[in-house]
């Protein structure tokens, strides 16, 4: 007994303040595939359920729906290619080097960590699919969270209410800069050393900032719902709802950032 | 040590399922009263064939599950092992304690798993220790009664 608590004990020290187990972690664990596979099964026959046993006239009305929503869609991207470009040649004339664009990868939830404590969730896209670490995730709604490890076939994702999770982000309407901290909490992040005299109201919309480098601008994060002062405290706490769903979004999306030439008159017939 | 009479492919598919059970997506309000399906299966070997499976058998269950899905290699290894010694060291009263009794043992087992494992995640981030953490206990006690007459079933009574 103590034998082997002292060597598992070892193992945790080892892999917690050391990266030398990292080639296991990676090797061994391409074998939990095959559960996600099997977990799944119940979520992809439904799918196939909706897919092929709905009705005509009901399939029918959908596609009546869809097309609608594309048009409005396509309405709104007119208008921001245009946007685009003049976002383009304004910068031109402030001399900045470049515009991000990014690329996106569907991708789908295949596992959620079964630890209600940390928020990792295991998707199906992998080495095999250019998937890096550190790659944003965001679902239809707003910014998930990161990958931290990439397998074969499938690769983890920390999301950003774990409570290891830190992102830089900015208030959509004046630009203020913070941390956004997540708490182990699906419902709520917090931000991190906001001083009562900083502008920053309940409904404010959090994007990421793009500091750090590791996600894009302007995602949406989030909304403020609530500002705690407390004054006995330095800092005011400030409880954000995510804007993504983050225990919900089973259909995300893998950003590809990739850097456009500045070219005005390319980028608005290129779009 | 004679394993050779031990139910090994029922003893494999059950761990199989337990793992798929515990992974199994639940609602996030539903998770932490998710019991830990590995750590009960691991009991009742242990309470049923304490002669041939011991502290051993339990630590490769944990160290599978922290291979498996870990993040902290050896945390599982570290929890199981610690239930498997309370639970082998007091098997023999264990095996004849009335099922509602059992419950109680189960809970103190779980409960202890539990905070081996906090305590290997507080080494390395920022936790705060709520109650909802230990909701797992209470529903490892009400599922053993089921959990043990389904096994009992399965593989046939022995004591």
């Amino acid at each position: 007994m103590l034998v082997l608590a002292i060597f598992a004990l070892l193992l945790i020290i080892l892999d917690s303040f050391t990266s030398w187990l990292k080639p296991a972690h990676n090797w061994l664990e391409n074998a939990s595939w095959p559960f996600y596979w099997v977990t799944d099964i119940p979520v992809r026959f439904k799918e196939w359920s909706d897919d092929s046993l709905t009705g005509r006239s009901e399939l029918a009305a959908e596609k009546e729906r869809l097309a609608t929503e594309v048009l409005v869609y396509q309405g709104q991207l007119q208008r921001m290619a245009e946007l685009t470009a003049e976002n383009l040649r304004l910068r031109n004339l402030l001399n900045a080097t470049e515009l991000l664009s990014d690329n996106v990868l569907v991708t789908q939830l295949i596992g959620v960590s079964p630890d209600p404590l940390s928020h990792l969730i295991s998707i199906n896209r992998g080495v095999d699919d250019q998937v890096f670490i550190g790659q944003p995730v965001i679902d239809s709604y707003g910014l998930m969270g990161q990958v931290i490890e990439v397998f074969d076939s499938h690769s983890r994702v920390l999301l950003i209410t774990d409570s290891r999770h830190a992102l830089p982000v900015k208030v959509a309407r004046n630009g203020l800069r913070a941390i956004a901290e997540g708490i182990g909490n699906y419902h709520q992040i917090t931000l991190r050393h906001i001083s009562p005299t900083q502008d920053i109201v309940v409904g404010d919309n959090l994007v990421s900032s793009g500091l750090g480098g590791r996600f894009p601008e302007g995602y949406p994060v989030g909304t403020v719902t609530e500002l705690k002062q407390d004054a006995g405290k330095n800092f005011v706490e400030v409880i954000i709802e995510p804007a993504a769903k983050v225990d919900r979004s089973r259909h995300l999306l893998l950003v590809f950032s990739g850097v456009i030439e500045l070219d005005p008159g390319e980028a608005l017939s290129g779009h | 040590m004679d394993t050779n009479h031990l139910p090994w492919p029922g003893l494999l598919i059950g761990l199989c399922l337990a793992i798929l059970m515990w992974i199994i997506p639940v609602r996030s309000e539903l998770a932490f009263w998710r019991p830990p399906f590995v750590l009960l299966l691991v009991i009742y070997w242990l309470l049923r064939e304490p002669q041939r499976l011991g502290i051993i058998f339990a630590w490769l269950a944990g160290l599978m599950i922290d291979f498996l899905f870990g993040e902290i290699l050896g945390q599982h290894a570290l929890a199981m092992s610690v239930a498997a010694y309370l639970v082998i060291t007091q098997q023999h009263r264990v095996r004849h304690f009335k099922i509602l009794h059992q419950c109680l043992i189960v809970a103190v087992v779980v409960l202890a798993y539990n905070v081996v494992l906090l305590s290997v995640k507080l080494l390395v981030e920022d936790i705060d220790i709520v109650l909802p953490l230990f909701y797992s206990v209470l529903s490892s006690a009400l599922l053993w009664p089921i959990l043990f007459a389904t096994l009992q079933k399965i593989h046939g009574e022995q004591w």
